[in-house]
């Protein structure tokens, strides 16, 4: 901690220096954000990462393309699903054999994935309402989340690290207990989202402490490259199941939840709002693989996994924005030659600096919690 | 990607294409973009539905901002390619810097490449897009691709001290001895190859290893316990009526008398004489200032009332001494009578220097020194 003093003035103007994190608890993980403060107002704030990375991107260039469907998991590992449903359409994408997919495969893809939407924006409404000193949404939302993640063990056996993607196909069945028990969970959980919302979204503290806080214009929004929940509560329309939809999603029948301010309450709102519409689209999901036939898995492809020569970007709309995959593959090898992910917490927390200019120290908690980021992601 | 037209004119790794580069430009998504920058462009293909120019690196900034203004206001992604390894490469355009651009009217991706050898250097491309900065510093860190006019190509993943670059194909997987070192006064050489130091603050590093020492090696030395003439009578039973005789006299000797019941502790000194002695040398070496007690207020579990009470009627340096925190951290510059000394003496009239004591010392110090005249009432 270094001090400026500044005798020369009548008043005592001092800016101090001060490091939020690597293990303050609600950076999320080991966000390090280096505050230059004058008393409790932010002047400056520099965040710095890198404490979580693997070198994924590296260890993605030493292994085959199936071997590194598990490594994604560990990239937003609060979303695994999404993670590996990128991975493997990009795949897909550079193999040609995007409309070989089963459509059963496709419509797991999607349960999964909404599954997990949900689970995710469960994770950051307990940890955002808690660092903000709501501790009884935490209770709730894990209620459910623990729910969801039971549905993930029904599924793949794992509840965290999911793996449940193969390129050209699902490693497994849903079977119709999965499926009523998914049935089970869309049916109550409107009901607990109106819980939450009764818990927060008129509280008095909760507005106080959000409405307004980290306005984020769509100009800037647009221009710092801000994806996902961020995006759209600043009013801008524009989510990637709706402008380039992937599987199933453009028969499916949902709204994309829009803000108006920008502001740190508005992202709150879209994102109890997309949990909604996840619930929707779940719904619509179980009527329509009740039409497809059982068994039907698996793309008609050839064991070994070996790309044509050429390079591919794709991405889908995971929990926290747009996820997208660059793979250049040689067409000679197993191995993919580069594989790039696209983070959109890496993305997304470029703002925050920008965010954060202005505010009190204690509104910077609750701007990290309302860009929603997973360090696994942003470092990689 | 059967034909591959145009491509091999440089000698470089062929990009895939369907369509001819004439054709390209004149789609609809790009002619808008391109067709003031017709030459900057050199290569362009079409793969996958996906949109591939490669551009001149010179020029890349303008192209940048001609598709800007084109629509593309959203940059998705910048990453790097080291084709060194690529089946067929030849010639110094080892790197491929890609940018992923879209275009939220006409909802299209297109990609830039530009061919960089290494050692040279790519406009940044942050002025177009504030999104550019993290990415780009990213591909600097991992590849050694410099931006020029980026506002701050530092590392980014890797910790500063780091002196290769993970994602170049010559890199090995495993790692490399980068002799970066944590605490090398403390862990020699060869406690691990990935090791790497963070502290870039030289002191910040010695002052952690003198506390590791302290904790951990050094024998832990209390400071003598306070004069108690109340607890030492019930020793002698036969006299609990005069507990003052002891005790008041003779100050500086009290803590010799509270030291014998303390005689089977000096296990820690190593010579069985000087433990014989040690009740005649009542623990100075406790104090590292203010030898022989002169400073009684040198112990920082007093509150500051305590110390200053301890301290009254002495000299100005005293009371100044008396205020300070105590610890003798050198945050300063000096320890803490030091720092007394260099404000009594009017080496230094800047009295908020002391961190640990905060605003509390601070404010004595102030009325202290105005006291004295050092400092005019309206300084400070």
């Amino acid at each position: 901690m270094t001090t400026t003093p500044d005798s020369g003035t009548m008043l005592n103007v001092r800016e101090m220096e001060i490091n939020f994190g690597p293990q303050h608890p609600s950076t999320h993980g080991v966000l390090r954000v280096v505050l230059k403060v004058d008393g409790e107002r932010i002047l400056e704030a520099k965040p710095v990462i890198g404490y979580l990375h693997r070198g994924t991107e590296k260890l993605f260039e030493n292994m085959n393309y199936p071997q590194c469907v598990p490594h994604t998991d560990r990239m937003d590992y609060v979303a695994a699903a999404t993670n590996n449903l990128g991975f493997v359409e990009t795949i897909e994408k550079i193999m040609g054999i995007r409309e070989q997919i089963p459509r059963r495969v496709q419509i797991i893809r999607v349960i999964l994935s909404e599954l997990q939407r949900i689970s995710s924006h469960l994770l950051w409404l307990a940890t955002h309402a808690i660092d903000l000193g709501a501790m009884t949404p935490f209770f709730y939302t894990f209620r459910e989340r623990e729910e969801v993640l039971d549905l993930f063990e029904e599924y793949c056996g794992a509840r965290l690290t999911l793996n449940c993607m193969k390129i050209g196909g699902q490693p497994y069945e849903a079977t119709p207990a999965f499926l009523e028990h998914v049935a089970a969970f869309a049916a109550k959980f409107d009901a607990a989202c109106d819980e939450y919302e009764a818990l927060l979204t008129n509280n008095r503290i909760w507005r106080r402490r959000t409405v307004g806080i980290g306005v984020l214009s769509p100009e800037d929004a647009i221009d710092w490259g801000v994806t996902g929940p961020p995006l759209r509560g600043s009013g801008v329309d524009w989510d990637l199941r709706k402008v380039r939809p992937y599987e199933i999603y453009s028969e499916l029948d949902f709204e994309v939840p829009l803000g108006k301010n920008g502001d740190t309450y508005d992202r709150y709102l879209v994102r109890m709002e997309e949990m909604r519409q996840s619930t929707r689209l779940l719904r619509q999901c179980l009527e329509k693989i009740a039409e497809t036939p059982e068994g039907d898995l698996k793309a008609k492809i050839s064991r070994v996994i070996r790309p044509p020569e050429g390079e591919v970007y794709h991405s889908i709309e995971s929990p926290k924005g747009e996820l997208g995959y660059y793979v250049v593959s040689d067409g000679k090898s197993q191995v993919g030659y580069r594989i790039h992910v696209r983070p959109p917490s890496f993305i997304n927390l470029q703002a925050l600096p920008a965010l954060a200019k202005g505010h009190l120290v204690s509104d910077l908690v609750a701007l990290i919690g309302t860009i929603d980021i997973v360090l696994g992601e942003v470092d990689r | 990607m059967t034909d591959q037209p145009d491509t091999q004119k440089s000698g470089e790794t062929p990009i895939p294409a369907g369509r001819g580069i004439e054709e390209i430009l004149a789609d609809p998504l790009l002619a808008g973009a391109t067709a003031p920058l017709r030459d900057a462009v050199l290569e362009a293909a079409e793969l996958f539905g996906e949109l591939t120019l490669v551009v001149d690196r010179e020029r890349i900034r303008e192209v940048c901002e001609s598709f800007k203004r084109d629509g593309y206001v959203y940059l998705v992604d910048l990453t790097a390619v080291d084709y060194s390894a690529y089946p067929g490469h030849a010639g110094d355009l080892r790197f491929a810097v890609v940018y992923h651009l879209y275009s939220f009217e006409k909802n299209a991706r297109v990609r830039l490449k530009v061919r960089v050898a290494e050692g040279s250097s790519v406009p940044s491309v942050t002025s177009v897009w504030k999104t550019a900065n993290w990415p780009e510093r990213e591909t600097w860190d991992m590849f050694g691709i410099e931006f020029e006019g980026h506002p701050n190509l530092e590392r980014i993943l890797m910790w500063d001290e780091f002196n290769g670059h993970p994602l170049r194909k010559d890199f090995p997987v495993r790692g490399i001895d980068t002799g970066a070192r944590i605490y090398p006064e403390v862990f020699p050489a060869g406690g691990g190859p990935m090791a790497g130091s963070t502290g870039k603050n030289a002191a910040d590093v010695n002052l952690y290893k003198e506390e590791w020492v302290a904790y951990g090696t050094a024998p832990v030395i209390q400071p003598a316990p306070p004069p108690r003439p109340a607890i030492a009578p019930p020793a002698e039973p036969s006299k609990p009526a005069k507990p003052a005789p002891e005790g008041a006299p003779a100050e500086p000797q009290s803590p010799a008398a509270a030291a014998p019941p303390a005689a089977t502790v000096p296990a820690t000194t190593s010579d069985a004489a000087a433990s014989e002695a040690a009740p005649e040398a009542p623990a100075p070496a406790a104090q590292t200032t203010g030898a022989s007690g002169d400073a009684p207020w040198h112990d920082e579990t007093l509150i500051l009332g305590e110390r200053m009470e301890l301290a009254k009627g002495r000299p100005l340096k005293d009371l100044l001494f008396a205020a300070m925190a105590q610890t003798d951290c050198g945050a300063c510059g000096w320890d803490c009578e030091g720092y007394a000394e260099a404000l009594a003496s009017g080496e230094t009239s800047d009295i908020t220097l002391c961190v640990p004591g905060e605003t509390e010392t601070e404010d004595e110090l102030q009325k202290l020194m105005t006291e004295a005249g050092k400092l005019r009432k309206d300084e400070g």
